[in-house]
């Protein structure tokens, strides 16, 4: 392990004096800066002083770091890691008087700034990074069980499988005429290990898929637009629950009120002790990047909800996307995302679908027993309020 | 050292200074409390110092322990230090936030000649870390 006692191990650095070119933090003295080596841009941090030294961590700057971390969107921790650093120590005035080359296994990581802390702490919890800071939709999985050399199969099959549930179910609206699933995908960057990080960079439209079937349906980009909605109602709501569930155990009135957020998460979410101890999700685009950090006790306490919510009374509002008159059924969407099958006795139900009260697209609000299923959620009407058309 | 670069350096503290008032929160390395502490790097001497830069006479402060946190979170050696906070009075300097936009927590603070602010000041956060 590197240590200011270590032998030098000269970089090309060595003698010269350093000449900030970005400062990005100030502190009786520029303490984290870009600066060019050679051909190269680097990011130094600071992380040490004494009276006439002072000690840096630098690493070469990867393309659009320095943007992402001027506006908060990436932590210092991440524009800086990689496989190898440079340590240097320079006097007052950044003259260079000894330098080290050094693997990432033998860095401290004490010295490295925090995980998701960013320059504006308004900001935090930030992504350490760019997938995550850059991407559409990111979940990324840390814990002693994901290593940067393998990862189990089965593991990696079961986490990837999750979000790509979650993706499906959450972010993709309902589309007229056509199962979903065969007009859109999503776009994945590079899968990385270490911590794994699955990272949807942008949703697509299918549009051969579409003219092949010759549909009639909205235009690509409004599809988009409803999936970015959906994944921006996902994040909020998300948010809510695990701000809830890292105070508190989440009562059964909030578990209410908050029913598909909680479905997601425990989607997200392994079980505790699957060695996985953070989830992190992230989402980002053009005007805003937004991060939630599900550690395990927070975990739990979502799990606890979501099992107790299986069989909690609710009330929920949407949309109703089906209705079948052979079931004695309705299907409706709550907050626009997850489909949930209400029964209601058939008395009722017969007197509202000739009443023509029941039909597609009428916004309801029903309360009844909840019942969590794998496929499409089940609701035991008790109570309907259809709102007049 | 004395503070009268202010008629030697042109525009210095800059116009947009403005008397400072409420809680000032300033990092020191070792205890006591000392007016070392609150001497700018231009007047101790110390590294990075350039007399003919307004800036560096002057004290890098924080406004607020949110800020003095994220600080720590991303310099090691700021956990070691004792975080103090005093409050300071419109008469006894100026001051003007000078973080880019990356820094909004930073401000620099000129204090006027002769004031003394070790005994006003005291320790509001212990170390986090140690060496």
């Amino acid at each position: 392990m590197w240590s200011p006692n270590s032998p030098a191990r000269p970089t090309p650095v060595d003698g010269t004096k350093i000449k900030p070119i970005e400062v990005l933090y100030y502190y009786d003295g520029p303490t984290i800066f870009t600066a060019t080596l050679g051909l190269s841009e680097v990011l130094f941090s600071k992380f040490d002083e004494t009276e006439d030294t002072e000690l840096f961590v630098v690493s070469p700057i990867k393309a659009g770091a320095v943007a992402a971390l001027r506006e908060g969107r990436l932590s210092v921790r991440g524009a800086l890691e990689g496989e190898s650093y440079w340590v240097v120590q320079t006097t007052g005035e950044l003259h260079v008087v000894k330098s080290w080359s050094v693997s990432e296994y033998e860095l401290p990581t004490r010295i490295l700034p925090a995980r998701n802390h960013g320059l504006l702490h308004q900001l935090n919890p930030v992504p350490d990074t760019l997938e995550q800071a850059t991407g559409f939709f990111s979940v990324k999985y840390n814990g002693p069980a994901l290593s940067r050399q393998s990862i189990s199969f089965r593991r990696l099959k079961s986490l990837i499988g999750e979000v790509y549930d979650v993706a499906n179910n959450y972010l993709i609206p309902v589309i007229s005429q056509v199962s979903k699933y065969s007009i859109t995908d999503f776009e994945l960057a590079p899968i990385k290990l270490a911590s794994l990080l699955i990272s949807i960079k942008r949703p697509i439209v299918l549009q051969d898929a579409i003219a092949r079937r010759k549909l009639q349906i909205a235009p690509a980009e409004g599809i988009l637009g409803q999936i970015q909605q959906q994944r921006d109602d996902l994040m909020t709501g998300m948010s809510e629950v695990v701000n809830e569930a890292s105070r508190r155990e989440i009562s059964m009135s909030f578990a209410g009120d908050h029913v598909t957020w909680i479905a997601a998460l425990n989607t997200l979410t392994p079980p505790r002790g699957d060695d996985i101890n953070v989830v992190e999700v992230a989402t980002s685009d053009s005007h805003a990047s937004r991060m939630i950090v599900i550690d395990a006790d927070t975990a739990t306490r979502i799990k606890a909800a979501h099992s107790e919510v299986a069989r909690f009374k609710v009330t929920l509002r949407g949309k109703v996307v089906e209705v079948n008159a052979a079931a004695s059924t309705f299907v409706f969407r709550a907050d626009n995302i997850r489909q949930t099958t209400c029964t209601l006795d058939l008395e009722r139900f017969h007197n509202l679908v000739s009443g023509g009260e029941l039909v597609v697209n009428a916004q309801v609000e029903v309360t009844g027993m909840f019942e969590r299923r794998e496929r499409r959620d089940l609701l035991h009407v008790e109570q309907i309020n259809i709102a007049p058309r | 050292m004395t503070t009268d670069y202010r008629t030697e350096l042109a525009n210095c503290p800059p116009q947009d200074a403005v008397a400072v008032s409420g809680t000032i929160y300033r990092g020191v390395a070792n205890l006591p409390i000392v007016e070392k502490h609150f001497k700018s790097h231009n007047e101790l001497g110390l590294r990075h110092c350039d007399e003919s830069v307004c800036v560096k006479w002057g004290l890098s402060v924080w406004r607020s322990l949110e800020a003095v946190n994220n600080a720590q979170q991303l310099h090691d050696y700021m956990r070691r230090w004792y975080i103090t906070a005093g409050e300071l009075d419109a008469a006894e300097g100026v001051i003007v936030p000078t973080g880019n936009v990356g820094n909004p927590g930073h401000h620099t603070l000129w204090l006027e000649d002769g004031v003394s602010c070790a005994s006003r000041f005291e320790v509001v956060q212990e170390p986090t870390a140690t060496r």
